[in-house]
C-alpha cells in the first residue's frame, strides 16, 4: 500500500499536506484552490498558477519585465516575478507575483529591475497596484548588489506613492523582500500561515539560545502586533482584493 | 598614501633588507621559509591585505567608532534619544553637532564606546526597530530645519532576536530607507567598519558615501555565505572574495564617492590620520552639497539610486 502511495505521489496524482500529512487527490487540491480541506494549509504555488486562480477569463496580459523587446528565445532570463494588466473580478490593476520556485524569489539585479519596472507601468496606466510576494531574501550572490536592489524598489515606491498599492505576503516572505518596497503598500494583507519576518528563525535562535514559540512569524502574529490589515483565505482573495480595488 | 604611510613602509623595507642580509650571512640551510614570508609580507603591504583581512579589521576591537569621529570631527555634539513611541535604542547614537559653523544632524550605529568595550550594553550596534524610529526622527528634524545630515554605519547587521521582530523590524527598515531615499536634506554617509545586510542600508545610503578601505558591506557575512552555500564556515575566505564588498571593492565599482585610506594594519593604528581624512572629506561633500537646490539635489539623488545596477 505505501508503495503505491509513492508511486501515486511520485507521478503527481496524489499530493501529501506538509502542514497535517493528509494524503489528497491532486486535482482535488487543485480543485480547491491548492488548499487542504482538512487543516486549511495554504500550499506554496508558482506564479502561473497563482495568477490563473485570481484573474477573470482573458484578463490576464503579461508585461516585458526585462526591458528589451526581443530577448534571446522570447524568454526573459529569469522566471522569478510575472506581471501583466489584470482584470480581478471585473476590477482592473496591475497584477505582479513573485514565484518562490525559481531560486526561492531570490531578489538580485533582474528582479530589482523587473520590480522597478512594475511600479513604472502601474503609474503610467493609473492603475492600482497589486503585488504578491514570495521571497527567501537578497540573493547573496550578487555579492553587494543583490542587497542594493533594496533601495532601488524602495525608491521607486516611494517615487510613485500617490499611486495605490496592495501587498499580500504569501509563504515565505523574508529579508530584502519583506524590509524593501513590499512592507510600503498602503493595504497589507497576507495568506494564511504565510511566514513574514526579517531575521531567519536560525540566526535568531542561534543568536539568542531561546526557543521560538509556534507561530513566530506567522501571519496571525503580524496581524496582532499590528503590522497586517486582514489575513485572506485564498478563497476570498478575489473578492477582498476586488472590493479594495473598488474603493481606490 | 600619505607621505607619513609612505616613510613607514620604507622604514619597514629597509629592516626586511637588514634582517635578510644577516640571515644569509648566518649558515642557514633552509632560507626558503623565510623567504616566502618577506615577500608574503610585502605582499600584504604593497597589495593590501585580503578581503578576509579586511573583514577581520572592520570589526577589530581597537577600530575607531562612531565616539571617535564626533569627538574629532564635530563641535558641541547635543546627543538626543528615544523613538518617541516605545524606547531609547543603545545600538543607534543621534544628535545635533556643529561641522565648523554649520549646524548638522549625526545619526549612526554604535557598537562601543571609546573608552569601555560594552559590546553587550549595545547590543553590538544592532539597530532594533526603536533604533530605526528614532533615526527617522532625526531625519525628520534635518528636513525640518534644513539641515545637512551625517551618517555613520558601523554594524554586523539589524538585531536578530524574537523581540525585535514582534515590534516590526522588516517594516521600520523599509521605512528607514525609505525616509533616507526621500529626505529633502543633503546626507552624507560614512561606512566606518562592518556594515552586514539590511540593517547597514538603512543608514548606509547618501547623496553622497565616505567608505574606508577595510570597512565591509555587504548582503551576508561571509561566514553566512559559507554556512549557506556549504554547510559551515570554513569557506569564509573565499566568501569574502565572492562577496566584494571592501572599500576598494565599492569604490571600483563607482557605488562609493570618496574611499579612505588605512594606515598599514588599518585604521586604528592612527585612528587621528583616518578620522580627520574622514572629517575633510564630510566638509568637502557637505560643501558642495548645500550648493546644490533641493530640486536638484533629489533629481541627482534618484538618478544615483537608480543606476544601482552593475555597469557593463
Ligand atoms: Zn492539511
Amino acid at each position: 500500500m505505501t508503495e503505491l502511495l509513492d508511486l501515486a505521489k511520485k507521478d503527481g496524482r496524489w499530493s501529501e499536506c506538509p502542514s497535517c500529512s493528509e494524503i489528497i487527490i491532486t486535482t482535488k487540491l487543485k480543485e480547491n484552490l491548492w488548499v487542504c480541506s482538512h487543516c486549511n494549509h495554504h500550499f506554496r504555488i508558482n506564479a502561473k498558477e497563482r495568477i490563473a486562480l485570481l484573474c477573470d477569463q482573458e484578463g490576464f496580459i503579461g508585461l516585458d519585465l526585462t526591458g528589451q523587446t526581443v530577448h534571446q528565445g522570447g524568454v526573459p532570463p529569469e522566471d522569478s516575478i510575472r506581471a501583466g494588466e489584470a482584470t480581478i473580478d471585473g476590477q482592473k490593476c496591475i497584477l505582479a507575483v513573485m514565484d518562490f520556485t525559481f531560486k526561492g524569489g531570490s531578489m538580485g539585479v533582474y528582479l530589482g529591475n523587473a520590480v522597478v519596472r512594475v511600479f513604472h507601468y502601474a503609474q503610467e496606466m493609473k492603475v492600482p497596484l497589486v503585488f504578491f510576494t514570495a521571497s527567501g531574501g537578497v540573493r547573496i550572490q550578487e555579492g553587494i548588489w543583490g542587497l542594493l536592489q533594496m533601495i532601488r524598489t524602495v525608491h521607486a515606491r516611494t517615487a510613485t506613492e500617490k499611486i495605490p498599492m496592495i501587498t499580500v505576503f504569501t509563504d515565505p516572505t523574508t529579508g530584502g523582500v519583506s524590509a524593501s518596497f513590499a512592507s510600503l503598500a498602503d493595504i497589507l494583507l497576507a495568506e494564511p500561515g504565510a511566514r513574514i519576518g526579517f531575521a531567519g528563525p536560525r540566526v535568531i535562535e542561534a543568536t539568542t539560545q531561546v526557543t521560538l514559540p509556534p507561530g513566530f512569524q506567522e501571519a496571525r502574529t503580524l496581524l496582532a502586533h499590528g503590522f497586517l490589515d486582514r489575513i485572506v483565505s485564498r478563497h476570498e482573495l478575489r473578492s477582498t482584493l476586488s472590493s479594495f480595488l473598488r474603493w481606490f | 598614501m600619505t607621505k607619513k604611510t609612505k616613510d613607514r613602509l620604507i622604514d619597514v623595507d629597509n629592516a626586511l633588507k637588514d634582517l635578510r642580509d644577516s640571515i644569509s650571512r648566518l649558515d642557514v640551510a633552509d632560507m626558503s621559509e623565510f623567504e616566502r614570508k618577506v615577500d608574503d609580507f610585502r605582499q600584504e603591504i604593497y597589495d593590501g591585505i585580503t578581503r578576509w583581512g579586511s573583514v577581520e579589521l572592520s570589526r577589530y576591537p581597537d577600530r575607531p567608532g562612531i565616539d571617535g569621529y564626533i569627538e574629532r570631527i564635530f563641535e558641541s555634539f547635543m546627543e538626543l534619544k528615544g523613538d518617541r513611541t516605545y524606547e531609547d535604542d543603545p545600538a543607534i547614537i543621534g544628535g545635533l553637532a556643529f561641522l565648523d559653523d554649520t549646524p548638522v544632524v549625526i545619526i549612526g550605529h554604535k557598537k562601543h564606546s571609546t573608552h569601555t568595550k560594552d559590546y553587550m550594553k549595545y547590543h553590538y550596534g544592532m539597530a532594533s526597530p526603536s533604533g530605526h524610529h528614532k533615526a527617522m526622527r532625526l531625519l525628520r528634524l534635518a528636513e525640518k530645519f534644513s539641515r545637512p545630515l551625517i551618517t555613520f554605519v558601523d554594524t554586523p547587521g539589524a538585531y536578530p532576536v524574537p523581540e525585535a521582530e514582534y515590534r516590526g523590524q522588516a517594516f521600520s527598515i523599509a521605512q528607514c530607507i525609505a525616509a533616507i531615499a526621500s529626505v529633502r536634506a543633503p546626507v552624507v554617509a560614512c561606512i566606518i567598519g562592518e556594515a552586514g545586510s539590511g540593517g547597514a542600508l538603512a543608514l548606509g545610503f547618501g547623496d553622497r558615501i565616505i567608505m574606508l578601505e577595510n570597512a565591509f558591506y555587504g548582503s551576508i557575512s561571509p561566514e553566512g555565505f559559507s554556512s549557506i552555500m556549504f554547510g559551515d564556515s570554513s569557506m569564509k575566505v573565499s566568501a569574502a572574495d565572492t562577496l566584494k564588498g571592501t572599500g576598494k571593492d565599492l569604490y571600483r565599482e563607482g557605488i562609493v564617492d570618496s574611499l579612505v585610506k588605512e594606515p598599514v594594519g588599518g585604521a586604528h593604528n592612527n585612528p587621528e590620520l583616518v578620522i580627520d581624512e574622514v572629517g575633510r572629506l564630510i566638509r568637502h561633500h557637505v560643501h558642495e552639497l548645500q550648493s546644490l537646490a533641493v530640486d536638484e539635489l533629489i533629481m541627482q539623488r534618484t538618478r544615483s539610486i537608480q543606476s544601482l545596477v552593475p555597469r557593463g
